[in-house]
Protein backbone atom coordinates (compact mmCIF):
# COMPACT_ATOMS: atom_id res chain seq x y z
CA UNK A 1 0.00 0.00 0.00
CA UNK A 2 1.97 3.22 -0.88
CA UNK A 3 2.06 5.83 1.61
CA UNK A 4 2.71 9.79 1.89
CA UNK A 5 3.97 10.58 5.09
CA UNK A 6 5.22 14.54 4.62
CA UNK A 7 6.62 16.84 7.06
CA UNK A 8 5.99 21.14 6.11
CA UNK A 9 8.82 23.25 6.51
CA UNK A 10 8.52 27.14 5.91
CA UNK A 11 10.59 30.21 6.62
CA UNK A 12 9.25 33.85 7.69
CA UNK A 13 10.70 37.13 6.15
CA UNK A 14 11.72 39.25 9.00
CA UNK A 15 11.33 42.63 8.47
CA UNK A 16 15.13 42.94 8.48
CA UNK A 17 15.59 40.83 5.55
CA UNK A 18 16.48 37.67 7.23
CA UNK A 19 14.07 34.87 7.04
CA UNK A 20 13.89 32.34 9.96
CA UNK A 21 12.36 28.94 10.12
CA UNK A 22 8.53 28.49 11.17
CA UNK A 23 7.71 25.28 13.58
CA UNK A 24 6.02 22.70 11.34
CA UNK A 25 2.88 22.63 12.80
CA UNK A 26 2.76 26.85 11.85
CA UNK A 27 4.01 25.96 8.23
CA UNK A 28 1.22 23.44 8.03
CA UNK A 29 -1.59 25.67 9.07
CA UNK A 30 0.22 28.33 6.65
CA UNK A 31 0.68 26.23 3.34
CA UNK A 32 -2.38 23.79 3.96
CA UNK A 33 -1.59 19.91 2.79
CA UNK A 34 -0.12 20.85 -0.52
CA UNK A 35 1.58 17.75 -1.94
CA UNK A 36 3.71 17.40 -4.95
CA UNK A 37 2.00 16.20 -8.12
CA UNK A 38 2.29 15.61 -11.79
CA UNK A 39 -0.98 15.91 -13.91
CA UNK A 40 -1.44 14.02 -16.65
CA UNK A 41 -4.09 13.12 -19.42
CA UNK A 42 -5.71 9.76 -18.53
CA UNK A 43 -4.32 5.91 -18.84
CA UNK A 44 -6.52 5.42 -22.31
CA UNK A 45 -5.16 8.61 -23.78
CA UNK A 46 -1.68 7.67 -22.93
CA UNK A 47 -2.12 4.04 -24.21
CA UNK A 48 -4.17 5.90 -27.36
CA UNK A 49 -1.10 8.47 -28.35
CA UNK A 50 1.84 5.22 -27.68
CA UNK A 51 -0.47 3.01 -30.24
CA UNK A 52 0.13 5.55 -32.74
CA UNK A 53 3.46 6.35 -32.19
CA UNK A 54 2.91 9.70 -31.04
CA UNK A 55 5.17 12.12 -28.53
CA UNK A 56 3.75 11.78 -25.10
CA UNK A 57 3.03 14.92 -23.54
CA UNK A 58 5.51 16.72 -21.05
CA UNK A 59 3.50 16.01 -18.01
CA UNK A 60 2.84 19.18 -15.90
CA UNK A 61 4.57 19.48 -12.09
CA UNK A 62 3.09 21.59 -9.47
CA UNK A 63 1.58 21.76 -5.99
CA UNK A 64 -1.99 20.20 -5.28
CA UNK A 65 -3.51 21.37 -2.24
CA UNK A 66 -5.62 18.40 0.04
CA UNK A 67 -9.24 20.09 0.11
CA UNK A 68 -11.77 18.04 1.94
CA UNK A 69 -13.84 20.86 1.71
CA UNK A 70 -14.50 20.06 -2.17
CA UNK A 71 -16.44 17.77 -3.68
CA UNK A 72 -14.79 16.65 -6.20
CA UNK A 73 -10.81 17.20 -8.13
CA UNK A 74 -9.85 20.55 -9.64
CA UNK A 75 -7.91 21.26 -12.15
CA UNK A 76 -6.19 24.55 -13.26
CA UNK A 77 -7.79 25.11 -16.49
CA UNK A 78 -4.60 26.87 -18.11
CA UNK A 79 -3.11 22.84 -17.03
CA UNK A 80 -5.47 21.18 -18.99
CA UNK A 81 -5.32 23.69 -22.27
CA UNK A 82 -1.81 22.70 -21.64
CA UNK A 83 -2.55 19.25 -21.87
CA UNK A 84 -4.94 19.30 -24.37
CA UNK A 85 -7.30 17.01 -21.77
CA UNK A 86 -10.80 16.20 -22.85
CA UNK A 87 -14.06 17.87 -22.19
CA UNK A 88 -16.46 15.85 -20.50
CA UNK A 89 -19.39 17.92 -19.38
CA UNK A 90 -20.10 20.74 -17.33
CA UNK A 91 -20.23 21.41 -13.96
CA UNK A 92 -21.16 24.68 -11.81
CA UNK A 93 -20.41 25.59 -8.16
CA UNK A 94 -22.74 25.19 -5.56
CA UNK A 95 -22.35 28.72 -3.67
CA UNK A 96 -24.30 31.00 -1.88
CA UNK A 97 -22.07 34.52 -2.83
CA UNK A 98 -21.56 33.14 -6.69
CA UNK A 99 -23.78 33.24 -10.00
CA UNK A 100 -23.84 29.75 -11.54
CA UNK A 101 -21.08 30.09 -14.48
CA UNK A 102 -20.50 26.77 -15.96
CA UNK A 103 -17.10 25.42 -15.80
CA UNK A 104 -15.70 22.24 -18.25
CA UNK A 105 -15.26 18.91 -16.44
CA UNK A 106 -12.44 17.20 -17.41
CA UNK A 107 -10.73 13.28 -17.32
CA UNK A 108 -7.14 13.49 -16.37
CA UNK A 109 -4.84 11.77 -13.41
CA UNK A 110 -2.51 13.30 -10.56
CA UNK A 111 0.46 11.55 -9.42
CA UNK A 112 1.92 11.86 -6.20
CA UNK A 113 5.68 12.39 -6.61
CA UNK A 114 7.88 10.20 -4.88
CA UNK A 115 5.43 7.32 -3.42
CA UNK A 116 3.81 5.97 -6.76
CA UNK A 117 0.21 7.22 -5.28
CA UNK A 118 -1.74 7.78 -8.55
CA UNK A 119 -5.91 9.75 -8.85
CA UNK A 120 -7.34 9.30 -12.02
CA UNK A 121 -10.60 11.29 -12.28
CA UNK A 122 -13.24 11.04 -14.46
CA UNK A 123 -15.10 14.11 -13.64
CA UNK A 124 -12.70 16.49 -12.59
CA UNK A 125 -13.55 20.47 -12.39
CA UNK A 126 -11.89 23.13 -14.17
CA UNK A 127 -10.85 26.15 -12.16
CA UNK A 128 -8.55 29.32 -11.85
CA UNK A 129 -6.26 27.69 -9.58
CA UNK A 130 -2.87 29.50 -11.05
CA UNK A 131 -2.79 32.91 -8.77
CA UNK A 132 -2.70 30.03 -5.97
CA UNK A 133 0.59 28.68 -7.09
CA UNK A 134 -1.39 25.23 -7.49
CA UNK A 135 -2.30 23.28 -9.89
CA UNK A 136 -4.99 21.46 -8.58
CA UNK A 137 -6.95 20.58 -5.63
CA UNK A 138 -7.60 16.67 -4.39
CA UNK A 139 -11.34 16.47 -3.01
CA UNK A 140 -13.03 14.13 -1.63
CA UNK A 141 -14.07 12.26 -5.28
CA UNK A 142 -9.89 11.19 -5.11
CA UNK A 143 -10.16 10.72 -0.95
CA UNK A 144 -12.70 8.36 -1.43
CA UNK A 145 -10.39 5.63 -1.68
CA UNK A 146 -7.45 6.88 1.05
CA UNK A 147 -6.92 7.49 4.46
CA UNK A 148 -5.60 10.67 5.19
CA UNK A 149 -4.35 11.50 8.72
CA UNK A 150 -3.80 15.32 9.11
CA UNK A 151 -1.41 15.59 12.67
CA UNK A 152 -1.67 19.32 13.19
CA UNK A 153 0.70 18.89 16.32
CA UNK A 154 3.29 17.72 14.55
CA UNK A 155 2.87 19.50 11.10
CA UNK A 156 3.14 16.68 8.97
CA UNK A 157 0.17 14.39 6.60
CA UNK A 158 -0.25 10.92 5.98
CA UNK A 159 -2.05 9.93 3.01
CA UNK A 160 -2.42 5.55 2.03
CA UNK A 161 -4.24 4.57 -0.89
CA UNK B 1 -13.44 26.64 -26.85
CA UNK B 2 -15.88 24.03 -27.64
CA UNK B 3 -19.03 25.94 -28.95
CA UNK B 4 -18.96 24.67 -32.50
CA UNK B 5 -19.20 20.96 -30.56
CA UNK B 6 -21.68 22.11 -28.21
CA UNK B 7 -23.93 23.56 -30.47
CA UNK B 8 -23.64 20.37 -32.66
CA UNK B 9 -24.30 18.32 -29.57
CA UNK B 10 -27.50 20.12 -28.68
CA UNK B 11 -28.59 19.90 -31.83
CA UNK B 12 -28.39 15.77 -32.39
CA UNK B 13 -29.05 15.74 -28.37
CA UNK B 14 -32.63 14.49 -28.88
CA UNK B 15 -32.08 11.79 -31.57
CA UNK B 16 -29.11 10.23 -29.16
CA UNK B 17 -29.61 7.12 -27.23
CA UNK B 18 -29.23 8.28 -23.35
CA UNK B 19 -26.43 6.92 -21.61
CA UNK B 20 -23.68 6.34 -24.63
CA UNK B 21 -21.38 8.67 -24.70
CA UNK B 22 -21.31 10.98 -28.06
CA UNK B 23 -17.84 12.22 -29.71
CA UNK B 24 -17.96 15.32 -31.28
CA UNK B 25 -15.71 17.31 -33.55
CA UNK B 26 -16.96 20.33 -35.01
CA UNK B 27 -20.46 19.55 -36.71
CA UNK B 28 -19.98 15.79 -36.38
CA UNK B 29 -20.66 13.06 -34.48
CA UNK B 30 -17.80 11.33 -34.58
CA UNK B 31 -19.33 7.78 -32.63
CA UNK B 32 -21.29 6.70 -29.47
CA UNK B 33 -19.56 4.57 -27.07
CA UNK B 34 -20.34 2.62 -24.10
CA UNK B 35 -17.86 4.22 -21.66
CA UNK B 36 -16.03 7.32 -21.31
CA UNK B 37 -12.71 5.40 -21.57
CA UNK B 38 -13.86 3.78 -25.13
CA UNK B 39 -14.81 7.38 -26.41
CA UNK B 40 -11.50 8.96 -25.19
CA UNK B 41 -9.51 6.08 -26.87
CA UNK B 42 -11.11 6.61 -30.13
CA UNK B 43 -10.78 9.77 -30.51
CA UNK B 44 -7.47 9.85 -29.33
CA UNK B 45 -6.47 7.30 -31.90
CA UNK B 46 -7.94 8.40 -34.57
CA UNK B 47 -6.82 12.55 -34.26
CA UNK B 48 -4.04 12.26 -31.61
CA UNK B 49 -3.11 14.26 -28.94
CA UNK B 50 -6.03 17.06 -29.26
CA UNK B 51 -8.44 18.29 -26.90
CA UNK B 52 -11.79 16.17 -28.02
CA UNK B 53 -15.58 17.08 -26.87
CA UNK B 54 -17.48 13.89 -25.11
CA UNK B 55 -20.53 14.07 -23.55
CA UNK B 56 -22.75 11.68 -21.48
CA UNK B 57 -26.23 11.76 -23.56
CA UNK B 58 -28.39 12.90 -21.07
CA UNK B 59 -26.16 13.87 -18.48
CA UNK B 60 -26.95 16.85 -16.40
CA UNK B 61 -24.92 19.46 -15.53
CA UNK B 62 -22.35 18.53 -12.27
CA UNK B 63 -23.18 20.18 -9.17
CA UNK B 64 -19.95 20.76 -7.18
CA UNK B 65 -19.43 22.06 -3.84
CA UNK B 66 -15.94 23.76 -3.42
CA UNK B 67 -16.64 26.56 -0.30
CA UNK B 68 -12.99 27.84 -0.08
CA UNK B 69 -12.45 27.59 -3.62
CA UNK B 70 -15.59 29.74 -4.50
CA UNK B 71 -15.06 32.18 -1.66
CA UNK B 72 -11.49 32.35 -3.33
CA UNK B 73 -10.12 32.03 0.34
CA UNK B 74 -7.96 29.36 -0.57
CA UNK B 75 -4.60 29.94 0.65
CA UNK B 76 -5.78 32.80 2.78
CA UNK B 77 -3.69 32.59 6.05
CA UNK B 78 -2.80 35.50 8.47
CA UNK B 79 0.83 36.71 9.13
CA UNK B 80 2.30 33.65 11.33
CA UNK B 81 3.79 34.56 14.48
CA UNK B 82 6.93 33.41 15.83
CA UNK B 83 6.97 31.59 18.97
CA UNK B 84 8.88 33.06 22.04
Amino acid sequence: MPILNQYYRAELNLPDGRSQQIPAAQALQLQGPLVEVLVTPPAVVLEALQKRGDQLPELVKGHALIDTGASVTCIDMEIARQLQLAEVGTATMQSATHADVPTPVYHFALVIQGVGLRFETARGMGATLGAQGIVALIGRDALSTCLLVYNGATGSISLAL
Amino acid sequence: MFELEEKTYQRLRPTLPPGKFALIRGEDLVGLYDTQEAALSAGTERFGLTALFIRKVGDEVMVVTAPALSLGILRAHPQPVLPG
